[in-house]
């Protein structure tokens, strides 16, 4: 009983065990659900997010947030894209958008962490801006680049897309680095206290940039992947992506206030919200209430956060 | 300075904020191996005289020594260089984390072996290292698994002080531990403080509680309207708590000035 007890008080068991009921119920009543064309597709939309998803965990532990992950996906996307098709060899053109990744992290970051502005604005304002410049560079789609650059996304180890591999492997990564490795475990004080954790020694704004960085350049890596599966760059990826996975990373345990979370809380949830988003389709629901029902999905989600919340506020008084 | 034993002395402290006195030419000092009561009314400048001790203010005239050395003390970290820690009321835990986190937070040990690459903290030593101080200290808590947001503010106080104490801090400064506790968590916080004297060189406690300080320190220093009013050493008044409670509130209130 204890063990059991224990084994629950994980929020990952509850969350493993509604996904695995929300597979049941949608398989069952539809069973095209179960086809590979559509599971293949499930896991494709779970893999982009997936790539962005551990960072994103990382910087909310830490008291961070990052509404603009889509629009660097998006613009990453668009870069590696336009730099191919202009005659750049495959692998110059990739060290070129990751860096520039790494630049739109940085701006962002440097204004949250050095001139203290708050995240939320500073995210938005990068929303807007980069899905602008999205736009600007490229309308519509970009394609015509060398075949081989989609092998980056589909080419199969042991029947398996690289895409897929590479994202299991980056939640892999990050949940162990995040438990064990002295750099992220950072984040679950600097989240818990900013104060006391200058206080102890730690870098709080040089840290802080680099989550910033971190999570940018992860969605860069995830932009060029889509780009790769999609054979083209289309300026209206990623537009749902922040939505995503912001919504996963609260449902999985993290806190908008920072201080906790897990990796795999996140991915769990990641699947949940790509399971939620599945059926939407395959219930043929109205494409403006399916906006509906995601919307409500984050709201609840939050308001389970601030209500457990309160309740350990109210228990330590 | 041979000849006392003062571990920290302050001279002529002043601080203004803006029109504002503060402080003005108070004197402090703090001996080795006791517990210095610091009490005084609202505005007495208790609260400006420990942020300038531990790093949080910058007075603008007075020179301060700690054992011995003339220090400038500009930051908390230049404080905790010179083995001084302050305990605050909303002390600075991580409330999200458990103790041996607590503890170690930004000075985590890093592992050996391949998790020495991979910049792996290395959790055991740590858990280990933690529970032994702890024996030493005599402090009580509970499941240390339980982040410190569920435990009660006494408790908490017990994991700042351990933490303090782990890291190798000779002075502790607390200001108002008792303030936000029912009695019998006063109590036990007032009994944990006695018991870790023998850890440290010295220990500060900012209260308004004449009982509390009565119970537990050496000697009171009592600040009036910036300045310093008086001190008096408790040993001169053996069995004689009523006298020298009295003591301490005129020298608070001001009442001898209008009685001589």
């Amino acid at each position: 009983m204890k063990v059991l007890k224990k084994i629950f008080s994980f929020r990952e068991t509850t969350l493993l065990l509604i996904v695995l009921i929300a597979v049941i119920a949608i398989g069952s009543l539809r069973p095209a659900f179960f086809s590979s064309i559509n599971i293949f597709g499930i896991l494709y939309s779970i893999s982009v997010n997936a790539i962005i998803l551990g960072a994103m965990t990382v910087l909310f532990i830490s008291g961070g947030f990052d509404m603009a992950v889509g629009s660097v996906l998006g613009l990453a996307g668009i870069i590696v894209a336009l730099l191919m098709k202009g005659g750049m060899s495959i692998p110059l053109a990739i060290i070129i958008t990751l860096i520039c990744g790494i630049a739109m992290g940085a701006i962002m970051g440097y204004f949250i962490s050095y001139l203290g502005i708050n995240p939320f604005i500073v995210t938005m304002s990068g929303w807007f801006v980069y899905g602008a410049l999205i736009l600007l560079v490229a309308y519509g789609n970009v394609s015509g680049f060398p075949k081989s650059f989609g092998l980056l996304a589909s080419y199969k180890i042991l029947k398996v897309p690289v895409i897929i591999i590479f994202a299991i492997l980056t939640v892999i990564i990050f949940e162990v680095l995040l438990r064990r490795n002295m750099f992220f475990r950072q984040s679950y004080y600097m989240g818990g206290n900013e104060t006391a954790a200058q206080l102890v020694g730690i870098k709080v704004k040089k840290v802080k940039l680099i989550f910033y960085i971190l999570t940018s350049f992860m969605a860069a890596v995830a932009g060029i992947f889509l780009t790769s599966r999609f054979q083209a760059a289309y300026s209206v990826a990623g537009s749902e992506n922040a939505f995503q996975i912001i919504t996963a990373v609260i449902i999985g345990g993290a806190s908008l206030k920072g201080g906790k979370g897990t990796v795999l809380g996140s991915f769990i949830a990641l699947i949940f919200v790509a399971l939620l988003y599945n059926a939407l389709v395959l219930f043929k629901v109205d494409l403006y209430w399916n906006k509906v029902v995601i919307g409500l999905t984050l709201i609840i989600a939050v308001f389970i956060d601030v209500t457990v919340e309160r309740r350990t506020a109210l228990m330590r008084a | 300075m041979s000849g006392n034993n003062y571990i920290i002395e302050a001279k002529g402290i002043s601080k203004y904020f803006g029109a504002v006195t503060a402080l003005e030419g108070v004197d402090f000092e703090l001996k080795k191996g006791e517990i210095l009561g610091l009490v005084g009314d609202n505005g007495a400048g208790k609260s400006t005289l420990i942020k300038i001790l531990s790093g949080a203010l910058i007075p603008n005239s007075g020179k301060i020594e700690v054992y011995g050395k003339e220090v400038n003390i500009h930051s908390p970290q230049d404080a905790f260089k010179l083995g001084i820690e302050t305990i605050y009321q909303d002390l600075a835990l991580f409330n999200n984390l458990n103790f041996v986190k607590n503890i170690f937070g930004g000075r985590e040990y890093r592992a050996k072996g391949l998790g020495k690459l991979l910049y792996f903290a290395d959790d055991r030593r740590m858990k280990t290292e933690a529970l032994d101080k702890i024996k030493n200290i005599s402090i009580n808590l509970p499941d240390l698994e339980q982040k410190t947001e569920t435990l009660s503010g006494g408790q908490r106080q017990a994991v700042a002080i351990t933490r303090a104490i782990f890291w190798g801090r000779k002075i502790i400064i607390m200001d108002e531990p008792t303030a936000a506790l029912g009695v019998k968590e006063s109590a036990k916080v007032l009994d944990m403080i006695m018991n870790i004297k023998q850890n440290l060189d010295g220990i500060i406690v900012i209260t308004h509680n004449i009982e509390h300080i009565i119970r537990i320190a050496d000697r009171v220093i009592v600040l009036r309207t910036g300045k310093r009013a008086g001190s008096i050493d408790f040993k001169e008044y053996k069995d004689r708590s009523s006298e020298l409670h009295n003591d301490i509130v005129k020298l608070i209130t001001g009442a001898e000035l209008i009685a001589s």
